[in-house]
């Protein structure tokens, strides 16, 4: 009874702090019924695109498929090595372990954007930057899940082989790693998928790929070919996601590989690796980018306390106040929008020409980067926050309805058609047959997202769509780092801090679910 | 073969093992039989440093396992096999895998990541699989076999480490009564014919007596009684129980 108590005040504050987050990010809805159709301004001078322009485009697209392809490859590679590092059994110092996965999860925080604004300082701009970028970011993702991974594999079978007498390193290798590695090989290619779409948008700082190229074209208003890169892009998305699930099903066994087949695959993936790595710039800037360096380093050491402690409305605390308000709205708009194209777009309850139009266009809604809804978004609202909660909401459709589709497609219908046959209303069957199987893995897709959306929120500072990314980036390319390590330390304290809560609520449900 | 003097053993402050002498000669199977918390699953951890003694001495094949570090300890380890209740096979691997890991300990470390074994191993291994009957499983999951098959291929392991000793915790407590009586059977074989050590904590007193050569009685910790197993008397089984109905009452 006192359970059920709280439920009823916790919703009744959530509602309260929607709408206080509303005033703050200027929500209107008035505004977005009388300008919405602005929304396709952009998008409608995109029709047709300009199909002479694909052969500039190539080049580029297939400059940032190379970046993605060996940030991520080498990315995986460091982040298993990562996760051995970090992982209790194989290394038993725990003063090498902790602060080491302190460093990982600080910098997993940081938006890819951002590191690849720092890399770009550091080796110069160029397609080097982005992948270097691309490459830590996968790092300290892969190494993040590797170690959870791990830490969650029973050692019992590793003990037992260890006790022969032939050291930690080898019984682990040959219990642990066999369990795991199926599932690390398929966040590799999740993370892969995700690449492809980062490594469209760093371009927008100088760090190589189409998004060089999508910047300026955005800058000269030449839309139709904007529309041709993004058609291209869409392309590619759509390959990377066919491959990856063949891929998948190689992993999960459902398709098993001759031996021949296995190593051309190999040799394929090899070759286009070893060739994206010949294709790399090494930078001949002498000294300047160590001094790049020092001089990152003292802002992230000192930075500056005044905007840390200034209650204004540039002052650290009201920024992130605003992006926090902004991912907050976005995450929630997003869900609403995910859960109906998840229904809409799952096999099990339409029929499949329906569930297809469904998939398609939410591949199309993932296809297009944060900014360009930036600038379609601020076209109905003008510059600021308010913008950037319509943007994010459009981002996290994809993702959020990618993860409640896959909910719905686990879920055992077994006890729906039971209560069916027992007569029960179908919202009765609905709420209590299917929701209890769908609410934790959506509850989950919605804190992940909230996570990503923090973050993501820094990118919108680029279109001037609100929140801390705007000064954070103009900070950064006026080289002033006492203010940058300022607003980068709010972010990551931000970002860390609700992690933290949303891993606590995830374990104390997880002990909730246990006790009952 | 085996040898424990004056051993305590304490976990969190309570008492697990007290003053525990005995000595297990080469080629002996060994059942140690006694109630749930006796402390036999410590007492057999002892031989291969699962478990480290409070206090006391753990001899194994003439060298003080308790005292033994780094490269001399792996080396003694590695005589000692071990097979358990709940197998502790990677489900993932297939047979041939799994028997493979009990020579871990000298194969180089790239052999180890990439899984190539030399020839030689791959062939033992095999043997190996046909001593337990399951040469024709060899290329299967783990995952798939049945619980009597999995422990074979745990036996197997054991016969792949070339160790001498063995100790088995529960081997068969997992099984319906017919495997059990099938695995016991292969291990008291495989004794005899190799002439290996055998240390078997079993809750099973049927069982115990039909195959070992031995049984020792433990209860709360100390040793109650060690006869060879054809002179065990109800009384004393009766003795060694009676506690533990009290205790749940």
């Amino acid at each position: 009874m006192m359970k059920r108590d709280r439920h009823w005040l916790l919703e009744i504050v959530f509602l309260i702090v929607l709408v206080i987050a509303g005033q703050s990010v200027d929500f209107s809805l008035e505004l977005l019924l009388r300008r919405g159709v602005r929304f396709f301004d952009i998008a409608s001078a995109m029709v047709p695109p300009d199909a002479s322009y694909a052969a500039v485009v190539v080049r580029p697209l297939w400059a940032t498929i190379q970046m993605s392809l060996i940030g991520t490859v080498a990315g995986a590679a460091m982040g298993m090595a990562g996760a051995l590092f970090a992982d209790s059994y194989v290394n038993a110092c725990g003063w090498l372990r902790i602060p080491f996965k302190g460093v990982v999860n600080l910098i997993r925080t940081i938006p890819a954007l951002i590191l690849a604004l720092i890399c770009t300082f550091l080796v110069g701009l160029g397609a080097l930057a982005g992948t270097i970028a691309i490459t830590l970011y996968t790092f300290v993702v892969m190494t993040r899940m590797g170690y959870e991974d791990m830490e969650n594999t029973p050692l019992a079978t590793a003990t037992a082989l260890e006790v022969t007498g032939c050291g930690r390193f080898r019984a682990f290798a040959r219990t642990v790693l066999p369990t795991m590695l199926p599932s690390y090989l398929t966040n590799v290619l999740y993370l892969l998928e995700a690449n492809v779409r980062h490594a469209a948008i760093l371009g927008y700082v100088g760090a190589g790929g189409i998004g060089i190229l999508l910047n300026e074209r955005i800058a000269w208003r030449e839309y139709s070919q904007v529309g041709m890169i993004l058609l291209m892009l869409y392309g590619v998305v759509i390959l990377a996601e066919g491959s990856s699930e063949v891929l998948r099903r190689v992993l999960d066994g459902t398709y098993r590989l001759r031996r021949s087949q296995a190593v051309l695959l190999f040799v394929i993936i090899a070759a286009l690796v070893m060739s994206s790595v010949g294709t790399l710039q090494w930078p001949d800037r002498g000294g300047s980018g160590f001094a790049a360096a020092a001089s990152i380093a003292d802002g992230l050491i000192h930075p500056d306390w005044s905007m840390i402690l200034s209650t204004a409305h540039d002052g650290v605390p009201y920024l992130l106040y605003e992006t926090f308000c902004i991912a907050l709205l976005g995450t929630v708009g997003g869900t609403a929008i995910a859960a109906w194209f998840s229904f809409t777009a799952s096999f099990r309850l339409l029929p499949w020409p329906l569930a297809l139009v469904s998939r398609l266009f939410l591949m199309l809604v993932r296809t297009i980067p944060v900014f360009v809804y930036g600038l379609m978004c601020i076209r109905v609202t003008g510059p600021g926050p308010f913008a950037g909660v319509l943007t994010l909401t459009l981002c996290s459709v994809g993702l959020l309805a990618k993860r409640f589709l896959l909910a719905i497609d686990d879920i055992d219908l077994a006890p729906f058609q039971a209560y069916r046959a027992m007569g029960t209303p179908y919202i009765a069957c609905l709420r209590y047959a299917l929701w209890p199987q769908l609410y934790s893995r959506f509850a989950a897709a919605i804190l992940y997202r909230m996570d990503v959306n923090l973050r993501d929120a820094a990118i919108l500072g680029l279109v001037g769509a609100g929140g801390i990314g705007t000064p954070l980036i103009l900070a950064m390319m006026h080289y002033s780092w006492a203010e940058a390590g300022a607003l980068l330390w709010g972010l990551v304290v931000m970002v860390a801090g609700l992690e933290m809560i949303s891993e606590g609520i995830r374990k104390s449900r997880r002990r909730d679910e246990y006790r009952d | 073969m085996l040898e424990l003097k004056h051993v305590y053993q304490q976990y969190n402050k309570t008492p697990v093992l007290t003053d525990i002498t005995l000595q297990v000669p080469k080629g002996q199977f060994v059942s140690i039989i006694g109630p749930s918390g006796a402390g036999k699953t410590t007492l057999l951890r002892l031989f291969n440093y699962m478990v480290r003694p409070t206090q006391g001495e753990v001899w194994v094949a003439g060298q003080r396992l308790d005292t033994l570090m780094g490269r001399k300890r792996r080396c003694s380890q590695r005589r000692v096999g071990m097979i358990f209740q709940d197998f502790c096979l990677v489900e993932e691997s297939t047979c041939l895998q799994n028997v493979l890991n009990g020579s871990l300990a000298d194969m180089p470390i790239w052999r180890v990541l990439t899984g190539s074994f030399p020839k030689t191993k791959q062939a033992q291994a095999l043997q190996a699989l046909d001593q337990v009957g399951l040469a024709d499983k060899a290329y299967c999951q783990a995952r798939s076999l049945s619980g009597g098959q999995k422990q074979r291929v745990a036996i197997a392991r054991t016969l792949m480490q070339n160790a001498d000793v063995v100790l088995a915790d529960e081997p068969v407590a997992s099984l319906d009564p017919v495997t059990a009586r099938q695995i016991l059977g292969l291990l008291r074989k495989l004794q005899q014919e190799k002439n290996l050590t055998i240390v078997m904590n079993s809750h099973h007193v049927e069982q115990a007596k039909e195959f070992s050569d031995r049984i020792i009685g433990l209860k709360a910790g100390k040793i109650m009684a060690d006869h060879p197993a054809q002179d065990w008397q109800p009384k004393e089984l009766d003795a060694l129980y009676r506690g533990e109905q009290h205790d749940e009452t």
